[in-house]
């Protein structure tokens, strides 16, 4: 189906809190989920995938140039992990974040680092994308495999000359937003955890309104 | 503007006034509308600009169903409102926004839709909600009509007769909105499509210009009808009667948490506003021009105010007790107010002590009048990139999160939320409805799928917390250990740069009003006649006065809204 972008942040937050984190780290996934799909990138099935996990139970570590899980054989949420550098701020070293889910989570927030004349390079498995405040570099259609990811054991950021970003960004806004049906309705199941069932004194008194209106 | 001398005396001169006092719910919920309301600066623009109004079609039958097109040349762009009328049996007619059906349904449509467009919007906007929209689908409306006098006025005009102007003005509109759709909704476009247009750049201006030929659509909808019945005995509506037909709307919780949700956006708003206020207040004079202008205003107002009825037991005796305000105003402007030196801050000081929080806020929005050279302006600036306040610093330290605590939200300590009365109530999205909804903690189920709108007490457990924890401790690391607290956390550093951005009142109290968050939210619209149905909904009036589209460029409008435009036929 083809959605808007307020559609996309809207059913990324209600589903993150849906799958339990906390409203402020919900509006982080909603926002993330924004940006990831203005740039195409295939924000809907890893957040379905990244979801069904309970990501955030495992806290990240950080010891020197490295954020690493606090427990050993356990994962890092890209969103808890993604918060925390853009919390942190910019790094102008290297950085590398070791055993984490859906690395391509952490764009959004390292996308936060960027100024005019600097960009940012993620790098795990194939995937090199850099980015900077307006552009992403093409990841190619080869990568959107790896893209998807649902797991790495390091992904390797840093800091790069601003210039380093071939293809412009143009927002599709024009067009809406392309989504796989799976994925929308499997966040959709975790959507509706955030609503309240009707109760009989809710329908008299949740709302106010509720007579004829005919005059 | 040189008469006035704004240009020696700048806006520094009288302090806005503070969030403690404009941001409290006691006066949120007594605010009127000002010139920089979005409906009213929406139709400046429109003048500025000579936007050109057409109707390209109207194919309506006598039960009024059928198609209308209104075009809006915009410069180099055109929109269209896409109108459909349906036969709406009574039983289905409901204000509340969970209707599934309607009398008229709308969309604004990014250009000049084909037939294939219009086909395409007839299957899915009569349906609303349970239809799909494209980004070239600006904005999504219904309507309901005002049966009584809708038929009443059909009736007199296919007799050839004008309709009882006093059942014009009781009633006040011939259609009423039940919900107004923009932003995104249901893949209509985001916002971010039209926000670089200057025409749609202040808030809510596309939804306005939709509601504007809404109302002209349902003015032209019974002059139509009375055509068909009546053939060539019918009449049209009067001119000066026609204007006083506005476009009524009918508004509940839904739009609640909007204020509560875009801190940063009100602060906008609401800076707009009290900024407007304090230039005015600092002018050295007040002109003869200026002086005559406000006293037509008030004149305008006291109309206004003597044709406000509720029948709300809250609201009923303010708008009485506003009435008398707006006399002893008059009175007092009959009594040398102008002289002095500062005229316009003296008349604002006076009214502190001498008026209601009801003839306060209408003061204001009379001071603002009249100075408009002074003031235009400001509503350029009512919009934000919320963006670009998202980001939380974490380099920021617990202790210095704690001072910002101490000096913005110190009124967040006047509750006590051990207490039931001021934790009574919660904020939920209804699976039934999908709409926000308003519950009792004690007695209703669900309180633990709470939306985050509990800011004081959100606010308040945040401080605990942070007593408790290192002050040299980074956000960063605190919120690691803490991120139950990060919507907080964001809130409290956006408030220490938008200090209008926070409703400085318990929004879960077991008193709390949640019309007052409505009526801030409509006065910034630029809407009158609040008509409280309940403490959660309320009918209002949009654009009663307003020149019609084929009239905006004849004579000068600028008054419309207090019935005082210099060049009414």
């Amino acid at each position: 189906m083809i959605v808007s972008l307020n559609e996309i942040e809207s059913l990324a937050l209600k589903s993150a809190r849906g799958a339990g984190m906390s409203w402020g780290l919900a509006e982080e996934a909603a926002v993330a989920a924004s940006w990831l799909a203005a740039r195409s990138l295939p924000w809907a099935e890893t957040l379905a995938d990244l979801l069904a996990q309970q990501p955030v139970a495992c806290q990240p570590r950080i010891e020197g140039d490295a954020i690493a899980p606090s427990r050993a054989g356990a994962r890092l949420c890209p969103i808890l992990t993604g918060a925390l550098l853009s919390d942190v701020g910019v790094s102008v070293r290297p950085i590398k974040v070791r055993d984490i889910l859906a690395p391509l989570w952490l764009a959004p927030f390292v996308a936060r680092w960027t100024t005019p004349g600097r960009a940012v390079r993620l790098a795990w498995g194939e995937v090199s994308l850099a980015i900077g405040p307006n552009t992403l570099s093409n990841p190619g259609a080869a990568a959107m495999e790896a893209l998807a990811a649902p797991f790495t054991s390091c992904v390797e950021i840093a800091l790069v000359p601003g210039a380093d970003t071939a293809h412009s960004l143009r927002q599709r806004n024009r067009d809406g937003y392309p989504v796989a049906d799976d994925a929308w309705r499997a966040l959709q199941l975790l959507e509706h955890r955030t609503y309240v069932p009707a109760s009989a004194q809710s329908r008299l008194s949740g709302a106010g309104a509720g007579l004829l209106d005919n005059d | 503007m040189s008469a006035a001398g704004s240009e020696v005396c700048g806006p520094e001169a009288v302090a806005l006034r503070p969030p403690d006092v404009v941001m409290r719910l006691a006066r949120m919920g007594a605010a009127h509308q000002t010139r920089l309301s979005f409906l009213r600066a929406m139709l400046r623009h429109a003048v500025r600009e000579r936007w050109q109004f057409t109707r390209p079609r109207f194919d309506i039958d006598a039960r009024g169903v059928g198609v209308a097109v209104y075009r809006v040349g915009v410069g180099e762009r055109t929109y269209s409102l896409v109108a459909f009328g349906h036969d709406l049996a009574p039983e289905q007619r409901t204000d509340r926004v969970i209707a599934e059906a309607w009398d008229a349904t709308f969309a604004l449509y990014d250009g000049v839709p084909d037939d294939a467009e219009i086909e395409r919007l007839r299957r899915n906007v009569p349906v609303q909600e349970a239809g799909r929209y494209l980004p070239s689908d600006l904005i999504l409306a219904r309507a309901n009509r005002s049966v009584r006098l809708f038929d009443r006025v059909v009736g007199a005009l296919s007799d050839g007769r004008q309709p009882d102007a006093a059942e014009m003005e009781a009633t006040g509109y011939l259609m009423r909105t039940t919900a107004v759709y923009g932003n995104g909704k249901f893949g209509i476009a985001d916002r971010a499509v039209i926000a670089g247009r200057p025409e749609f750049a202040g808030p809510f201006r596309a939804e306005m210009l939709t509601v504007y030929l809404i109302r002209a659509f349902t003015a032209d909808l019974v002059e139509h009808m009375a055509v068909l019945r009546g053939g060539a005995r019918a009449a049209t509506l009067a001119p000066p009667l026609r204007r006083r037909l506005g476009i009524g709307n009918a508004t509940g919780l839904g739009m609640a948490p909007f204020l509560v949700r875009h801190p940063a956006l009100i602060d906008r708003w609401m800076t707009a506003r009290e900024t407007a206020l304090a230039r005015v207040r600092a002018l050295p004079v007040a002109t003869r021009g200026q002086q005559e202008h406000f006293i037509r205003a008030l004149a305008g107002a006291r109309r206004q105010v003597a044709g406000w009825t509720t029948d709300d037991p809250v609201q009923a005796p303010r708008i009485a007790a506003l009435a008398a305000d707006l006399e002893r105003l008059r009175a007092h402007v009959g009594t040398g107010a102008f002289d002095g030196p500062m005229p316009w801050d003296r008349l604002y000081r006076w009214a502190e002590h001498a008026l209601s929080v009801e003839g306060q806020e209408m003061l204001v929005s009379l001071l603002i009048e009249p100075h408009g050279a002074l003031v235009d302006d400001l509503a350029e600036t009512m919009a934000i990139d919320e963006a670009e306040v998202f980001r939380i610093d974490g380099a920021m330290r617990v202790r210095d999160l704690a001072a910002i605590l101490d000096s913005t939200y110190a009124w967040a300590r006047a509750a006590d939320f051990s207490q039931p009365a001021a934790n009574a109530r919660f904020w939920y999205v209804s699976e039934e409805k999908l709409e926000p909804r308003l519950g009792q903690r004690a007695d209703e189920p669900g309180a633990e799928l709470e939306q985050p709108l509990a800011v004081a007490r959100d606010v308040e457990s945040l401080r605990a917390v942070l007593a408790r924890a290192p002050p040299d401790e980074t956000l960063a690391a605190f919120l690691l250990r803490a991120p139950e607290h990060r919507h907080t956390v964001r809130r409290v550093q956006i408030s220490a740069h938008h200090p209008y951005g926070e409703v400085r009142d318990n929004l879960i109290a077991a008193d709390l009003r949640a019309i007052d968050l409505l009526r801030c939210k409509l006065a910034f619209f630029g809407v009158t006649r609040f008509d409280p149905q309940s403490d959660k909904w309320l009918r209002i009036t949009l654009f009663q006065g307003a020149p019609y589209p084929h009239e905006l460029h004849d004579g000068d409008w600028d008054g419309w809204i207090w019935g005082v435009a210099d060049a009414q036929p």
